[in-house]
This record gives C-alpha cells, structure tokens and sequence, in this order.
C-alpha cells in the first residue's frame, strides 16, 4: 500500500513542477506508458496475497485516473498559455463599420405594399413622364373642367406631362390585360405646388385597384379596412362622399385621429378624423375608354398619399424633411 | 366656398346644433372645412339709446352724448353729425375690442372725459361708412350685447368641381333640406316681369352654343341707395364690400342663387348688345383697370363701338353703374363654361361669376335671377319704369330622364335597398320619378343637376352617398387568379437593403430641378424642359441623379465632416425615361476608433468598385460586368470608366471633377457611380452546377511591362491562352518601376473538373501564357 502512496506523492509533486509540455511528455511516459512505473505495480500484483489483491488493483486505478486528469489539464492549460493570447475586453466598441439607411418613404412604402400583396395584389409601376390620355382623358377627366385645376399639371417640352397622380397606372394596365385584376401601383407624382410643410412639387402615390365581375362598395370597404386595420392597428374608419372624376361614386376614406384618439387635437384640425385616402367605385367610362365592358365588371380603385401616411407613423410635422436628406433625419430611419 | 348660417336659415328651419349640421354636410359629400363668428373680433359692445346732446365746450365739431344702456349711463364725446336725441346706437364701453385690434379705453378728449365711443359701421368691421355712427333700428333692445342681433356664423365648405348648384345659399339650403328631411322655403320672387317701357338696346347672339340664353331687363330712372343693413351684413359675412344697392344686389343674387347677372349703365351702351367672339387682338380694359387683349376664342359682350364686357368673367370700366347711373340694364346669361374657363385661365382672372360658369349654372336660374332682383327693386328702391325681358334663346334642351334599375344599386353599392328607400332619397333631393316595370324606374333630372347628373351611374351615387357609405356592410373580396406577377419592385427593395447595409443612406430628392445643376457637372446634352415652371429652379426633369447626391452631400458636411455615403433610386431623362441607380462615396473608406487608429483609410474609387462588386456579386451578375478606361466630362481625367453588361454600355463610375462642386468643405474624392436599374434585372432562375471535387493549383505570374497596362487587357490575353482550366486570376501587386514600366503580379488558379491536374500540365499552360503576354505586350517574366 505504501508502494501505491509513495508513487502518488512523487507523481504529484513532479506534476505539480511540470511548465513545459514536454516535461509533461516525459512525465506520461514514466508514469502512464506500458512500462511505466504504474504498469509496473500492477505486475506485483499477482506476487500479493489474495486478500489485499483487490484493495491495491483499486488504488492504482484511481492514482492512474488523477494522473491521466491530472496531466491532461496541466497539458491544455500550457498549450494555451503557448499560443500567447492576451483575454480581450469584449465590450469595447467594434470595428467602425459604416452605416446606412433605407428613406423612410421607401419603409412606407414597402410595408404598405406587403400588406396588399398579403391579399393578393400585384404592383405594377408605369412611367413619371405621361400622356395627357392616361393621366386626364382616360380617366374620365373632361377637357376644360375644373376638376383639372386640383392637379394643375406640369408640362413637357414634348407635348407631355409629369403625372399628377399614379392613376394612369389604372388606364395602362387596363388597357393591355383582362381581367380579374387586382394591382397596386406605388410611384412618384409631381403637381405645380409650391413647397411647404405639407405641400410639394414631388410627392408619392400609391394607387390600387381590383376589376372582376360582382365588385361592389362592400368589397370596396372589405379592403380599406383590411389595410388600415394592419398598417395603424384597431382605429375607426368613415367613408365619406367625396368626387373624383374616374370614380363614381367617390368617396374619401378617414381614420381616427391616431394624435388624440378622436377627441381633436390640431393635427386633426379639431375633427378627430386624418384623411388617409380617396376611393372609389371605376367609373364606367375609365371602363369604356381603355376598352374593357363596364356591363360585366366592376371594380375599386383607391389612392393614398404615402408622404401622409409615413408622417401619421412616424410623427413627422413636415413634408420637406423627407426630400431635405438631412442626415440626422435619415440616420433615424433602419 | 363660405355660408352665413343667418342667410341659410332664411330658407330652411335648421333644428340640428351646429356641429350635426355640419357632420351632416360633411358626410353627405360637403365637407366642411371650419367655422368662425363673423364679429369674433368684437366684445363690449351694446345696445344703447341718445338721451341727450350737448356741444363740446372746447371744440366746434364735437359734441357731448349722454347715452343709457338701460341700467346705467354714459357720457361719450362723438364727431359725428348723424346723430340726433332718441336714437338707439352702438356703444363701445371702456374694455371693449373692435376689429384692428383697437380697444376702447377711458380718455379726455379736448379736456373732457370720454367714457367709451358711439360706433360706425366701419369700426365694427360691418360696412365701410366711417363718417356717421351706425344708428340701429329703434325696436332694439337697450342693454343687450350688439352680437345679439348681428353676429353670425360663417362656415366654410369645400365644394367639389361636379356641385356648382351648392355655390351659392340656396343651393345649399336644397341640399340641407335633402340630408335633412327638411323643406326649403322657395325664393321669394315676382310672379312675371310686366314691361310699361320699351328697352332702348336689342340682344343679338352671333353662337347660340356659346351663349345657349340671354335675358337683358331694361330698368328707367333708378334710384341707386345704400342697401338695406341686412343686405351688407350678408355681404360682408362673404367679405364682399357692400357699395349700393345696384352693385350690393348683383353681389346678393349671385351669392343667393348662384347665379352670376351683370348691371350695365344703359345710356353707356351705343346701340345693341351683340354676344360675340372677340377679334384676335381686340383690346378692353376691365373693371380692375387692366387692359386686356384678346383672342378669337373669347366670347364678348359688345355694343355697336366697343366691349362691354368679357362674357362670364368680368365687366368693363366703360359701362360700369355709377353714382350717376339713371338707367340700367340688366344681363341674366348663360356661357358655355368650357368657353369661360378658357378665358379665364389664359386672362388670370379670378372672379366669382366665372368660378361659377366655369362648373356650370342652371339653364332655368336667368329668369329666376331677374325675378328675384324686380322683387328686391320694389322693396328697396324706386324706377320709373322697366321693360319686358327680352329673351334671345337657343331651344330649351329636353327634359332629362334615367333610368334606375334597382339591380345596379344592388350590384354597385353591395347592398339590397327597399324600392320606397330609393324613391325617398331621390324625391328629396329634387328628382322626379315614374315607376317602371321590372323594379326600375324613370327619374327626371332638375334642371340645377344638369351638369352632374347624366348617367345611372351618378344616380347610384346620389342614392349611395344620402344612404351613407358608412350603412354598407364590409366584405373581403376573393382575389381570382393567376395573376401576372412582376417582382422588379421586390428586386430593388431589396437591393436598398443590401445597400443600406453597406453603409448608404438612401435618399429622395426632386427630380424636377434646374438645368444648370446639371450642366455645372458637364452634362451637355439638351435636357426635357418643362415649359410652365414654377420657378427656375424646377424647369427640367432630370438627366442625371448624381449631381443632386453631391448636394446632399454638401448639406450634410457640417454634420459629418469625414465620412459620407448615399444612394438613390430614381427615374431620369436622357432621351427616354429611365430608371437609374446612383451610388456616391465620400470619406474615410472606415472611421478611426480604437481598433483601426492609424489604419484610417480614404476612400478611392477602388474602394467604390469594390462596393460595385458586392451589389453584382449579390444580383449573381458579377461574371457579365465588365468595366473600361474612359475620360468623361463629370470626372477627373484619368480616373472613370463605363460599366457594360453583358457589352452593353449601362452606365459609369469616376472620382467627380473638384473644381465642378461648389463647396469648400469637400476634402477627400468624391466618388460616383451611376447605372441603369432595370438592365441589373432578371427574373432567371439559377441553375445549380456541379463544382469540382478535385484539388487546385495555384501559381504566381510576376511580369514586367515597358508601359502600363489595360489590367483588362492582360486578363483577357491571359484567358485565352490559358484555355479553361484556368478558373480566376487576381491582380495581386502591381509597382511601377523607375523607368516607365510596371511591374505586376497575377495569381492564377488552375482547376480539372474531372481529374487531378499534374505540375507538368498547369507548366504548359504557363508556358502558353507567358508567351502570349510576351507577345501581345512587349512584355518580359520577372
Ligand atoms: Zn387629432
């Protein structure tokens, strides 16, 4: 017994001197190895009586566990030390990577046309630069009428106009597919405004509309509310009458107040209610101009303005700071 | 367009608050836009009588009053000299408030105390008479405030462009009347004009589709007063200044019926009317004193000399009613308001009669007009005699009659509606019906709806918007399809994302800008103008994007001085409209912190191509773009080049010429890449390719050329010698020597995907390469 006691006080020790890896080579090979000293115990004990013979087997099994641990850690621990890697500080600032932002008009946007296409509308988008038939004829917009004069145009050099809303969008897609259809159409519109806090020469629109056999107001408002409910969350909705020359009937679409709750406050002017959007049925004679029959469909169309809505939802008070670029503004926004 | 709710109530028992009135409007389709007291300016101000009048011992022209409010009395100095003992007048108390912001407060006036100040029309923002106080009528009740019997209420209403027959009071009292339930009491007229004189002038209309009726009346020796109070408290509820009678009346009427008439001085008048168009050239000058010329295309209303007016849209000096105007005749027409609006656009006249031709004016409301104009004359005025109407007319156009079938209600508003709830809406609002078979019916249209009501459609409507929107129930509509999927809008969101993510800010500037924004940067092509700017600084739609990310960068330098990154996506003209990406890099390639410290580095348009790549590399393109060396006017010399793909030119990247940006902060390069979007495009689905499983062999070409060379040049002379085991070549070091020449280094890796290559293989290929660039370049291996 006091063989086994012996070898594990000068094991210990030495392992305890140990500081190089190959000391601790050295030391495996003396202890551990087929010839070593431990091997060597276990050869004297067939020469023992019987009945120590299982006690001492025992004990050299366990001093070979803790020298195998023993030796293993010792071994990791001086490897690591080896490769002379100082701990860091891991809260220290990282690498100056640069970052960048997505305008919060295209944010707007893009969560505005996910929850369209959730429903199953396409987007199409058509040209800025337009002809006086898609954006006014074909939209049901007399020559000569004052219904003109909300959307006092600019006027091309070559004979067009930059459009003043994204309905001509409506006439194009009309005009070259059957339907059903159901389609949303995001882009930039331009109109002869000056520019204030809520007023500028360049704005965005996002126009949709859905044409198929039995669509009425209720499918209309089915779908508005939809939208609304997903992009402000549980609010009151009203449709209001309203005109439009490509709807009839044409109604405006408010929601409540999100500032006040519907208790008024100015952003609301005191009503209670945020304008969000104009819709309508399509007039039959959208229908008959881009050569679809106005007997066998029907259809809505809607459009909203989406610096409004991106000004609703991030509280932002006026409209030049979406084409300022500001960077403090920009850096705001994912 | 605003309404004094006093006015409204003439015509119609309103029993709703105001606030129903007006949700009520609103969510019939006239939205009211806001409301105010017509004397909110006012307070203090109350009913008071004259007991007594003694003269100002200091002054001559003033006088000492002594005026009760029926509990207390006053002593007021007062210049006026209308006053007399007994009348009821206002009195402004110590503390009262007047238009102006003028408040009353307790002085001496020539040495005696005033103790607040007797009122003129003017100064209580009623009229325009400052000489003589305001004396009221002697039934008014002593004590009481002056708002009691003359305030009012104002609202405003925005009236669609398809509602002329709302432009005026009793317009929109019939249409309360509808939403309401309610009567409006009918106008109070004469029932016929009777002549006891012929009319001197004649009426002769060269286009009866121009001027579909014209009425003139002749009035004799008119008396032209002051009108009545309550007539210029209507007027000034509109902001309209009340002058007299003739001139207040024709305001009144328009105001009341919407219905423009005009007063002409009838001895001004040589010869007859003639309704006409105007000679190209012709020249008037307007009541405003402006001198107009015209156009064939104006309609006029002429005499045998001269121009007495542009029809529909403003009258002329030369026969306007003066103080002393005796005879007048009076124009009750209607225009074609295509013709009007013309006009009026091109002249830039705003007038409250053409606003009103412009949308459309009842066919029937001439006659009414006059009537109601001769009844007015008998109450207010005195004449010695009037004409007959004279009445030059285009045939009465015939009665409009729709038919509604209940199936297009049902199928247009979603809704089944009862045949009674139907005829109900449509009888209030002025419709007449005759049921027909097959749960239809025949609605005749009244006149006052001619110009919005055409079609069942707009019947639909009208049922719809009186039945409320908010009374249809709400459906999901199932989408049918297929439907053609365009995921080109999914492509560049998301590409905004990956480059957001590279550290950009994406911006949005107008792309309606001024031209020499861009020719300051080297564009010389001729740009789209637009031919009726605003102002100068928006008289082009865009050539290029990058010029105006240059101006956001200078604007944002104060903030961020060092390092700067944008990025916009947007439609340009250049020939044709395109969509275009331009990408601008300014500044430290990263910013210094703890960990960079020295290794700052300034961003260079390798730094920019590398961001290029990234963009390609993510759009999987990265193999069919290809760049070349060239000079264009935007850049430093030397430093751009296009961009192809697939060897098509779709845009550019250069170091942008210095001296072209007007900033004195700009330090560093500023990069800029600019390219075609829809061309980056595909909606190709990837094919996988088998990769190969066998090792690579990598091997260093180090050579040295007498001048520098295209690097694209070299790697397609090393491709093509190379043949198709050689899988990339990167250009790892290049210097230049003293002499001219350069030095560079290119590793290849070489890759079989069938079989291990052998050293002796990836030798023969060198040997082939080295050959070729030996050749092709006058080039030796290092
Ligand atoms: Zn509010």
């Amino acid at each position: 017994m006091t063989q086994i006691a012996k070898l594990k006080n000068e094991a210990l020790e030495l392992l305890e001197k140990a500081s190089t890896l190959e000391e601790i080579e050295e030391l495996k090979i003396r202890f551990l190895s087929r010839k070593g000293e431990l091997a060597g115990l276990f050869s004297e004990i067939p020469k023992l009586d019987p009945a120590e013979r299982k006690q001492f087997g025992q004990g050299i099994n366990e001093l070979k566990i803790l020298l195998t641990e023993g030796l293993e850690e010792k071994e990791a621990t001086l490897k690591r030390s080896k490769r002379d890697l100082p701990p860091v500080d891991i809260t220290r600032d990282p690498f100056p990577f640069r970052k960048g932002s997505v305008h919060p008009l295209s944010a707007t946007y893009i969560e505005i046309i996910n929850i369209f296409k959730y429903l199953g509308f396409i987007v199409v988008e058509g040209p800025e630069i337009e002809e006086d038939f898609y954006n006014f004829e074909g939209l049901n917009f007399p020559p000569d009428h004052p219904a003109r004069d909300e959307q006092d145009s600019f006027f091309m050099q070559n004979g067009k106009l930059l459009r003043t809303h994204t309905s001509p969008v409506q006439v194009r897609v009309m005009e070259s597919q059957e339907p059903p259809l159901a389609v949303v159409s995001p882009g930039k519109c331009y109109r002869r405004d000056t520019i204030d806090a809520s007023h500028s020469s360049m704005f965005n629109q996002l126009e949709g509309f859905l044409v198929d056999e039995n669509i009425s107001v209720a499918e209309l408002k089915g779908t508005i509310k939809y939208f609304i409910k997903e992009l402000f969350g549980e609010k009151k909705t009203r449709f209001r009458p309203h005109y439009f020359p490509f709807t009839e009937p044409s109604m405006e679409v408010d929601v409540e107040c999100v500032f006040c709750g519907g208790k008024g406050c100015n952003v609301c002017k005191k009503t209670g209610w945020l304008e969000i959007m104009g819709a309508g049925m399509i007039d039959p004679n959208v229908f008959i101009k881009a050569g679809l029959d106005p007997v066998k469909y029907s259809g809505f169309a809607f459009g909203m303005g989406i610096e409004r809505i991106a000004m609703l939802r991030y509280d932002i008070n006026d409209m030049r700071l979406f084409f300022e670029n500001d960077i403090e503004f920009l850096d705001q926004f994912r | 367009m605003k309404y004094s709710l006093n006015w409204i109530k003439k015509y119609i028992d309103i029993e709703l608050s105001e606030d129903e009135l007006y949700k009520k409007l609103t969510m019939s389709g006239s939205e009211v836009e806001g409301c105010h007291m017509l004397l909110e300016d006012i307070s203090d101000i109350v009913i008071s009588k004259i007991n007594k009048i003694e003269p100002h011992p200091q002054a001559d022209k003033l006088q000492i009053c002594t005026v009760t409010d029926g509990k207390e009395t006053y002593s007021v100095v007062c210049g006026a000299t209308n006053i007399q003992k007994g009348q009821i007048v206002p009195l402004a108390k110590i503390g009262a408030s007047l238009p102006g912001n003028m408040k009353i407060k307790r002085s001496k006036i020539r040495g005696i105390e005033s103790e607040g100040m007797l009122c003129s029309t003017k100064e209580l923002g009623l009229g325009t008479d400052h000489e003589g106080i305001f004396i009221l009528k002697s039934d008014l009740k002593k004590g009481k405030s002056f708002k009691d019997y003359f305030d009012d209420t104002v609202f405003e209403i925005e009236i669609t462009p398809n509602r002329p027959d709302l432009l005026s009071h009793y317009g929109l009292s019939r249409e309360i009347a509808a939403i309401t339930g309610k009567r409006a009491r009918p106008l109070e007229i004469v029932d016929s004009i009777v002549g006891n004189t012929e009319s001197p002038i004649r009426v002769e209309i060269r286009d009866l589709d121009a001027c579909p009726k014209y009425l003139l009346l002749y009035v004799k020796n008119i008396e032209n007063p002051s009108s009545p109070q309550d007539i210029k408290n209507a007027l000034i509820a509109m902001d309209t200044n009340p002058k007299s009678l003739l001139v207040d009346l024709s305001n009144y009427n328009l105001f009341e019926t919407g219905h423009p008439t005009h007063f002409f001085d009838a001895d001004k008048i040589q010869g007859n009317i003639i309704v006409r168009f105007a000679r190209k050239g012709e020249k008037t000058i307007t009541l405003d004193g402006e001198e107009r010329v015209l156009q064939s295309t104006d309609l006029v209303i002429a005499d045998e000399k001269k121009i007495l007016a542009i029809a529909g849209v403003i009258g002329c000096a030369n026969s306007e009613v003066s103080d002393s105007t005796k005879n007048i005749a009076i124009e009750s027409a209607v225009f074609k308001p295509a013709l009007i609006r013309k006009t009026k656009n091109r002249l830039g006249i705003k007038s409250d009669a053409a606003y009103r031709y412009e949308r459309g004016v009842d066919i029937n409301a001439p006659e009414t007009s006059l009537k109601r104009i001769m009844k007015h004359f008998r109450e207010y005025t005195t004449f010695e005699a009037n004409s007959n109407v004279i009445d030059v007319s285009a045939p009465v156009p015939a009665v409009r009659d729709i038919v509604l079938k209940e199936q297009t209600i049902k199928s247009i508003l979603g809704v089944s509606l009862e045949s009674s709830e139907i005829t109900n809406i449509l009888l209030r609002l002025g419709f007449k019906i005759e049921k027909l078979l097959e749960s239809s019916m025949k609605v005749t249209v009244p006149t006052f709806r001619y110009h919005d009501i055409e079609r069942e459609i707009d019947l639909v409507e009208e049922v719809g918007r009186i039945y409320s929107f908010e009374r249809i129930p709400a459906a999901r509509p199932y989408i049918r399809g297929p439907l053609v999927l365009n995921k080109y809008r999914d492509f560049k969101d998301d590409l905004k994302h990956v480059i957001a993510g590279r550290g950009f800010h994406e911006t949005v500037t107008l792309t309606v800008s001024e031209d020499k924004l861009y020719q300051s940067y080297g564009y010389q092509e001729d740009m789209l103008q637009i031919t009726n700017p605003l102002n100068i600084s928006q008289n082009v739609f865009a050539p290029l994007i990058f010029p105006r990310l240059i101006n956001v960068l200078i604007r944002n330098l104060k903030y961020r001085p060092e390092q700067l990154g944008f990025f916009e996506i947007g439609n340009v003209f250049s020939g044709e409209e395109k969509e275009r990406i331009s990408i601008l890099m300014y500044g430290k390639r990263w910013g210094n912190n703890w960990i960079t410290g020295s290794e700052e580095k300034i961003a260079g348009l390798f730094d920019l191509k590398g961001e290029l790549s990234a963009i390609f590399n993510y759009l999987d393109i990265k193999d069919k773009i290809e760049y070349q060396n060239v000079d264009m006017p935007y850049f430093v010399p030397g430093r751009s080049g296009e961009i192809l793909l697939d060897g098509a030119h779709i845009g550019w990247l250069g170091q942008v010429e210095p001296d072209n940006i007007p900033s004195k902060r700009i330090k560093y390069p500023v990069l800029s890449a600019e390219f075609d979007l829809k061309a980056l495009y595909s909606d190709e689905i990837i094919t996988y390719e088998h990769f190969s499983m066998f090792p690579e062999i990598e091997r260093d070409l180090a050579v040295v050329f007498p001048n520098q060379p295209v690097n694209a040049e070299v790697i397609s002379a090393i491709s093509s010698a190379a043949g198709e085991m050689l899988t990339s070549i990167e250009l790892k070091d290049v210097y230049k020597l003293k002499t001219k020449a350069f030095s560079m280094m290119y590793r290849l890796t070489f890759q079989s995907g069938k079989k291990t290559l052998k050293d002796k293989q990836v030798d023969y290929f060198m040997t082939q390469i080295i050959k070729r660039i030996e050749g092709d370049f006058d080039a030796k291996l290092r």
